[in-house]
Formats: structure tokens, sequence, C-alpha cells
């Protein structure tokens, strides 16, 4: 084992030396600037502690395994530092993040979430805390950590201000729950969807060659051989990344109503149209073909029972979304999983059409009961009934096409997710009537821009009516 | 994400490469522990056998939980880890079962076994320092 001894540890120690001081520069630069909440700031200073410790590591610490294990904290370490640049008060998408956060606080998650916005139309969700926070805790047992949840939000810079598109945060937020709070609603059902009989049909798809001579395989052996082996794959690949989209789409409908809907809809469509009008359709290695999650927002729609309740300018917009995903042209396209078993056997998964296809059955075979089982997983007082849409958006809808907020109805504050919807309900059925009604000086408005304003308003406005409701209720006694 | 192009991703996953460390030196420790026959802490052992009972349990089709890796990538650990010949001859679950029974009675197993352990044990970790990226091509003529 190389140790201290050799000449180049003291220079090794250096250059390491080197490196966490520059981010410790780093740190201490973003602890300047103003956050949307004071727990940024706490965070940044536990960062900044972490750094700390790691600079003095750096000073006296005697091998390479050592320097080994504290560069790899710093890397992590770095990375989080890199998220939270840009968590500043003026780059905060702040109304879009009201109805997450609401949603979070109901669910008893004591989670801090920043955000950090990106010039790519790319929505992303992950906690990065957990799992370094342990880390750290063994690392650095003196340092107390804040054991609160951190859970990053990347959104694109363009969606800050339209707040219908952030309506995809009810996605997001369905990642949330199955990954982040314990729930673990893709990782149970993955292993009994691996036991769908597509996985036997999936066999003739999966080609193994022998590159050891002294094995013989019966067919015994090679049908388990290549069950085992199926698993494996799918388990790493395709159906478990496509099963986790489908529970985020799921949530998104549960937790977001509609507006979840809208809001995707609108983003797959403006990445699939072609030059004759198509939409185009394709296999992804992590996300199921857009035209099957249409079929899998529609599904939720009828167990949630919203088929009843939609007015029928707004069963319209979603039946020509319908149509144009089952119109959809996928584009066909051949590729392979390969893998090998030592030096002994090679594999290949050959994925094209028909093996996409048994695959995405196991899917929609499935999609029911794992509909039954996010709706069950998810607590009752966090799911948007279609009975509130019904009863709520409508009224709201009307406001909005009066120019008015939708914020409360008869003096109460309304929910944050009816508001959403009002709005989009009110781009679907009022956009006419708002731009005949503009004033002449007002032209130059968008509609779009004007019904974002009115249902940020809304939001911010309704959010601190009930925090007021909250606080005169919780008022103790003269 | 949402977007139509090949190559998405709407999950921020963190690096886990410091608890892969951790769970490399635990293993590192039962191997040797193993090796020179002293004492192993029942807080190793049970690491292995939950690792191995996850592994298991996703092949029958249930889910137990392991704190620091998916339930699949266990799995695919488990099958990447076994030799060809323990991987032609037995499922993953049947090899599952067999180490687990060596581990249950691990102050009690013979010479052979105790080098099938290790070998498996030391596979592991190798698997383990190795993160998981995109499956390799095989150039071969299919």
């Amino acid at each position: 084992m190389v140790t201290s001894t050799d000449n180049f540890f003291g220079n090794s120690l250096q250059v390491h030396h080197d490196q966490v001081f520059a981010l410790s520069n780093q740190i201490e630069k973003l602890k300047l600037t103003s956050y949307p909440s004071i727990e940024i700031s706490n965070f940044i200073k536990e960062l900044s502690n972490i750094c700390g410790l790691l600079l003095k590591k750096f000073e006296g610490i005697s091998s390479y395994s050592d320097i080994k294990l504290y560069r790899q904290t710093f890397n992590d370490l770095q990375k989080i530092v890199s998220y939270i640049s840009q968590a500043n008060i003026t780059q905060h998408p702040m109304e879009v993040m009201v109805p997450a956060k609401e949603l979070i606080l109901k669910f008893g998650d004591e989670t801090l979430f920043f955000t950090q916005p990106l010039w790519i139309l790319n929505y992303a969700i992950g906690d990065v805390w957990s799992r370094f926070s342990n880390s750290i805790n063994k690392l650095f047992p003196e340092l107390v950590l804040d054991s609160k949840k951190k859970i990053l939000i990347q959104f694109p810079i363009i969606h800050k201000d339209d707040v219908l598109l952030g309506c995809v945060m009810g996605h997001e937020l369905g990642h949330y729950f199955d990954l982040h709070s314990g729930l673990n609603m893709s990782a149970t059902l993955l292993p009994q969807l691996l036991q769908h009989e597509n996985i036997n049909e999936l066999k003739n798809y999966l080609q193994l060659k022998i590159t050891n001579t002294a094995i013989q395989l019966d067919s015994t052996q090679e049908d388990r051989l290549k069950h085992d082996l199926l698993l494996k794959i799918l388990g790493e690949n395709h159906l478990i990344n496509w099963l986790k989209e489908f529970i985020a789409d799921i949530a998104g409908i549960l937790l977001y109503g509609p507006a979840s809907h809208f809001s995707g809809d609108s983003i797959f469509t403006f990445s699939s149209l072609s030059e004759n009008g198509n939409l185009t359709d394709a296999y992804s290695p992590t996300h199921p073909r857009s035209s099957i999650r249409s079929i899998v927002r529609l599904t939720t729609f009828n167990k949630l029972g919203y088929e009843q309740n939609f007015e029928p300018t707004i069963q319209d917009t979603i039946d020509v979304s319908k149509q144009k995903w089952e119109s959809a042209q996928t584009y066909d396209s051949i590729n392979f999983i390969d893998g090998n078993i030592s030096n002994d056997l090679v594999y290949r998964l050959i994925l094209q059409k028909e093996s996409y296809r048994l695959i995405e059955e196991i899917l929609l075979d499935n999609l029911e009961s794992i509909i039954d089982f996010v709706i069950q997983k998810i607590p009752d007082n966090l799911h948007y009934s279609s009975i509130t849409f019904k009863e709520l958006v409508p009224k709201l809808s009307q406001k909005i096409s009066n120019f008015i907020p939708p914020n409360e109805l008869l003096n109460k504050p309304v929910d944050s997710i009816s508001i959403l919807n009002a709005g989009w309900h009110a781009y679907i059925s009022y956009k006419e009537k708002l731009s005949d009604n503009l004033a002449e000086n007002e032209q130059d408005y968008n509609i779009r821009e004007v019904i974002n304003n009115l249902v940020k308003k809304a939001l911010m406005s309704a959010h601190i009516h009930r925090r007021w409701n909250d606080v005169s209720l919780n008022k103790p006694n003269d | 994400m949402l977007l139509a192009v090949d190559k998405r991703n709407d999950l921020v996953t963190p690096e886990n490469k410091l608890e892969r460390l951790y769970l490399i030196q635990y293993l590192m420790e039962v191997k040797e522990s193993i090796e020179n026959q002293t004492f192993i802490l029942e807080e190793q052992l049970n690491t292995i056998k939950s690792f191995l009972k996850s592994g298991k349990a996703h092949y029958e089709g249930s889910f137990i939980d392991f704190p620091t890796l998916e339930t699949a990538e266990i799995f695919s650990l488990l099958s990447r880890s076994l030799t060809t010949e323990q991987i032609v001859k037995f499922s993953i679950k049947e090899n599952a079962d067999y180490f687990l029974g060596l581990i249950n009675r691990i102050n009690s197993i013979d010479r052979t076994d105790k080098t099938t352990l290790v070998n498996f044990i030391s596979s592991l970790i190798n698997n383990l320092s190795v993160q998981n990226t995109e499956t390799p091509r095989n150039f071969f003529d299919w």
C-alpha cells in the first residue's frame, strides 16, 4: 500500500487543498446573495461548514485512501454548490412553487426546495442531500446537520413566469412522491411487472453468444438464463424508466388535476410537431412514447371521475389531444442493449417495434392497477377531486374572463390547484373574450401573459389569505 | 422531463459514490474476516444478508428495500458477480439462497464454501467499484 512516505504525497495533498480552497471562496460569494427563504441561506452556511472541515482534513490526512474518500466528498459537495448557485430570489419561480410547497407540507415532509433555471426545455427533480448527508455524518460526526430533505427542481428559465406551463410541477411532484418521500412506488411495482408473461416472449429478442467453447447450454439452461438476463436488463433500463414516468403522470393528474394534462400536452406537442402537421413519436430509453402517455393521462381522468365533469369546450380540447396522439407517427428504430457474462458469454437484447410493443404491453396491461396503487399510496388529503374541479373551476375561470384574479369565492380563499386549473380553463374557454375586451391601449398585451399574471396574483393572494386565516384560527383567546 | 427527444432525463440522481465506498468498506471487512477467520460484526453480516434478500425478493416479484441501492441494481450486481458456471447452473434466486445459507452458518462452513463466498464478495466489491455505465457494445457478428 502506498503511504505518506512516498515523495508525491505532500504535493498530492496540496493539490487537493487548493481545489477545496477555491470552492470555499465560491461558497463565500454565494453567502452574499438574497434567496427566497432564509432556509436556503442556512443551507449555504451548512455547505460552507462542510467545506471548512474538508479544508482542514486536507491539511493533515496521511494516506491516499483518505485522499480518495475526501476527494469524493469534495466532488459531491461541488455538485450541490453548483445546483444551488442560481437559487437566488431573482431567478426563483415564486408562484410556480407555491402549490408544490403546500402539497409537500400537507404530506408532512420537512423539505427545502430550491430551484435551478436551465436554458433547455427540461424539468427535473431530485433529492440532492439525503445520501450525501448520511455519508457526511459518518465522515464528520462532530457536525450536526439539518435533516430536512433538500430537493432540487430544475426548470426551463423561459417558463419562469409562465405559471400555466409550470403545472408540469404536478408530474415532477409525482417523481418526488415516488422516489424521495419513502413511498417507493416504482420500486414496489417493478418486481411484480417483471412477472408478466411477455418476459417469455421477449426471450425471442434476446440473443446469446457463447465465446468460451468449453461451455455448453442445454435448452432449459438457456431459457432460464434468458429469463434472468431479461429481469436484469428491463429492471435497469426501459421498463423501470417508463414505469417511473407512468407513476409521475398519474400522480400529476391526481395532485394537479387537468392542469397537469394541459401543461404536459402543450410541451409534448411543441416538441413533436412535424412539417406535415402530424405529431411524431419516438421510443426513448428514459421515457415512454408520448402517445402511450396520453393513454395514461386519459385513463387516469376516467378513474378519477373527470369524464362526466368537463364542459364541452374543455372536453373538446382533451379529445383533440387524444386524437392527435392516436394518429401520431412513431419513428421506428432498432436499438440494442448489449452485455456480457465474464468472458464466456455475450448477450444482446434487440429493441425494435415488436419488442418495444411487448415492453409497453407489460405496463399497459397493468395500467389500471398502477393507477389504483398510486391513488392508494398518495394520501387522500393531497388528491385534487373532479368534484372540486366541477364546482369551483368554471366560476373562477369566469372571474379571469373579467380580468379579476381568481383568488377567492364567497370571501374564502381558493385552493392553489383550483386557481391553476381556472387559468387553463380560461385560456381554453375565454381567450377571445379576453382579447376582445382589452382596452385599445392594451392591445400589445399577450392574452397568455394576462392570464398568467392574474393566476400568479391569485396564487399569492390566496396563499396569504389562507395563512392569515390559519393565524386567526390559532390565535390564543384573550 | 417531458421532451420528445431521444436522450431525456427528468430525474436528478446525485452520485452515490460515497455510499458505495462505505458499502465496499463493509464488504472488504467481511471478506478479510472470513479469510482470516476473525470475528465478523453482526451489523456487517446483516448488511450482506439484507442485500441478498432484497435481490432474491426482486426475482420473486416482491420488494424488500435496501437503503443504499435500488433493488434492480442489487439484482444486476448479483448477476454480474456470479461466475459463469454459477449463473448457468442455477437461477440468480437459487444462487442468492445458496450464499444466504453460507452466511447463516458462517462459522461452520468448509474451505471450499469459504473460497466460493470470498470470491463472490470480491466480485461484488469489484462490480460496486465500477459505476453503472452504459452497457458496452458487443461488436460481434450477430
